[in-house]
């Protein structure tokens, strides 16, 4: 209960950021925030792990449009919003783990709970670091969109790869 | 070991994917930080991940035990690195445990865990436990292993021996010393009758008061202590079963009862389970008897079979002359009736005790229901007259009802009925 209320505090936090920076994208950003926000419940609610990635992309495009529509500059509160929309994902699938009847020693959820915060501060220093390159002048901008792309390629690549084991 | 990967894995690369492309297609640099995260959980988790090397033994603190008892299962676990592995123990309906059976424990390099499983034997049977279900997976859940590990342990659990204070004597005895006060006479204790002196007659037998009321010699005659054979014949064809209970269940309770009764009392009892599967076990005495009935019994089961199945079929030696044959059965096959009338016919000692299957047995609602049920309940009573008209005592017992009582209207019969010689 306490993991999924926190999950669903992170999941708050961050789509209220997104809205309280939108102005224009506010009834985009707040219906697809909305919608994310029904099917954290639902998740939480049924205990479907499944589902958990689902209102994190519905989390992401609303914060995504709403930085297209605002435009000029950096957001720099956006490696905190993509650790918050991290622990909110880890933090629902632990809340539906813990919710098998699986009595488990303390020591196994402080083990989690220790991975969990170091990928949660891996995440915001590695957000950190992108933020801080692209702000830092570069001076070849095609070099760092081939190296973009390539990274990206691989990403897609490791996707596609995970889903045909799966 | 099993290899799961778990769906959100690839749902966090679909993620950072998207960030990523939406990134570059956007300009946004705020978009490729939003999919760091995703990348970074999809990279580590894969890299960290590596199959456990676990070692696990199963251990029971003995191998029988007796109904509503416990038994204590001991699990060791010994991991190889750092581990976090869920445990569980897959136990048949029979047992259960008061105890945590699904843990999930954590292992240090090289640590080794005993973990006690208290388990509750709720019915009898013989079971092989194990080996564990074993789950090790990495802190964050993205990957987990699974496997069975740490062998077998057998468990027999016997039925409680219900109390029986009275045994049917059977009409004749053995030539074997027992407990059973013989119809014929010899050397014993109780008194039998008294006859005129012969040679070889010893001096103490001779019946003083006899002898100076006749003027002659007499002497006393005693019955002999013999012991019986006792046939437990189990009709196993057929099972009514409701609620976890059955008539097989009663039948088995029944038998180990009165094997360990007849056996006590330095009786030989042989076991005879005539069903889709024919076994039997010649008559012996002693308590190794008894164990091999038991185990026996805890193996039978209802086997389908449509082969019709005779008496002649048993080896001589199972069904030995003047042997007191002690059927169960629910009378719901009908090659069991026919198979204990040539039992009858054959001249052996037959007791049927019906285990009755009419209390595991729904009537139904509907009229053809009823009716259907009626008839059933019909042509049960004409078996059972077809007995009766055979000389062959018969008494239903139904669940809930003592041993005992069927035992007691079985004397009773007998008292008033005699054995029809042909």
């Amino acid at each position: 209960m306490t993991l999924a209320a926190l999950s669903a505090c992170s999941y708050a936090g961050v789509l209220a950021y997104t809205l309280a920076r939108s102005g224009r994208a506010l009834p985009a950003a707040g219906a697809l925030g909305s919608i994310g926000g029904l099917l954290l419940v639902v998740v939480l609610v049924r205990a479907n792990a499944e589902l958990v990635p689902w209102p994190l992309a519905f989390l992401c495009v609303a914060y995504g449009v709403e930085l297209v529509v605002r435009g000029a500059g950096v957001d720099g509160a956006a490696p905190l919003v993509a650790v918050g929309l991290l622990l909110c994902g880890e933090l629902a699938a632990w809340s539906i783990d813990e919710r098998l009847r699986i009595t488990a020693e303390r020591a196994v959820r402080r083990a989690r709970a220790v991975a969990l915060g170091a990928l949660a501060f891996g995440s915001l220093a590695l957000a950190a670091l992108v933020i801080a390159l692209a702000a830092a002048p570069a001076g070849s901008g095609l070099a760092w969109t081939v190296l973009g792309a390539a990274g990206t390629v691989a990403v897609v690549g490791l996707a596609v790869r995970l889903a045909r084991r799966s | 070991m099993t290899q799961h990967v778990s769906p959100r894995l690839a749902a966090y690369v679909a993620l950072a994917a998207a960030g990523l492309l939406a990134g570059l297609v956007l300009g946004r640099v705020e978009l490729v930080a939003l999919a760091a995260p995703f990348a970074l959980a999809a990279v580590v988790a894969p890299a960290l991940a590596r199959a456990p090397s676990l070692r696990v033994a199963l251990e029971l603190d003995r191998e029988r035990a007796l109904e509503s008892e416990i038994v204590d299962a001991t699990l060791s676990l010994t991991a190889a690195d750092a581990e976090c592995v869920d445990v569980f123990l897959d136990l048949p309906r029979e047992l259960s445990t008061a105890g945590r059976n699904l843990q999930a424990v954590a292992l240090a390099a090289g640590e080794e865990r005993t973990l006690e499983l208290p388990l509750r034997c709720n019915r009898w049977g013989a079971f092989v436990l194990g080996p564990p279900l074993l789950r090790a997976h990495d802190r964050l859940g993205f990957y987990s292993w699974e496997t069975r590990l740490g062998g077998r342990a057998a468990l027999r659990v016997y039925p409680t021996v219900e109390a029986l204070h009275a045994l049917l004597a059977p009409l004749e005895t053995q030539v074997f010393v027992g407990n059973q006060v013989s119809r014929t006479k010899g050397d014993g204790i109780e008194f039998a009758d008294i006859r005129a002196w012969g040679p070889g007659d010893r001096p103490r037998r001779i019946n003083w008061r006899a002898t100076a009321r006749r003027g002659e010699l007499w002497v006393n005659e005693q019955h002999p202590e013999r012991n019986t054979d006792v046939v437990l014949f189990l009709d196993t064809f057929t099972d009514a079963q409701y609620g976890g209970r059955g008539t097989l269940d009663l039948t088995v309770r029944a038998a180990t009862s009165l094997a360990h009764r007849y056996l006590q009392r330095k009786d030989r009892v042989g076991l005879v389970s005539f069903g889709g599967y024919l076994s039997w076990l010649e008559p012996e005495s002693g308590t190794r008897q008894l164990y091999r009935i038991v185990d026996s019994l805890l193996q039978m089961d209802i086997v389908l079979s449509f082969a019709a199945r005779d008496v002649a079929v048993l080896p001589p030696r199972s069904l030995p002359p003047k042997a007191l044959v002690l059927a169960l059965t629910p009378m719901l096959d009908p090659r069991t009736g026919p198979a204990l009338l040539d039992l009858r016919a054959r001249g052996y000692d037959l007791v049927v005790v019906e285990v009755s299957p009419v209390p595991f047995v729904d009537a139904g609602g509907g009229e053809l229901e009823q009716l259907s049920y009626r008839l059933w309940r019909l042509s049960r009573e004409a078996l059972r007259a077809r007995y009766q008209q055979a000389g062959v005592p018969i008494v239903e017992w139904a669940d809930g009802v003592p041993l005992n009582v069927p035992l007691e209207e079985v004397s009773a019969f007998r008292r008033y009925a005699r054995p029809a010689r042909a």
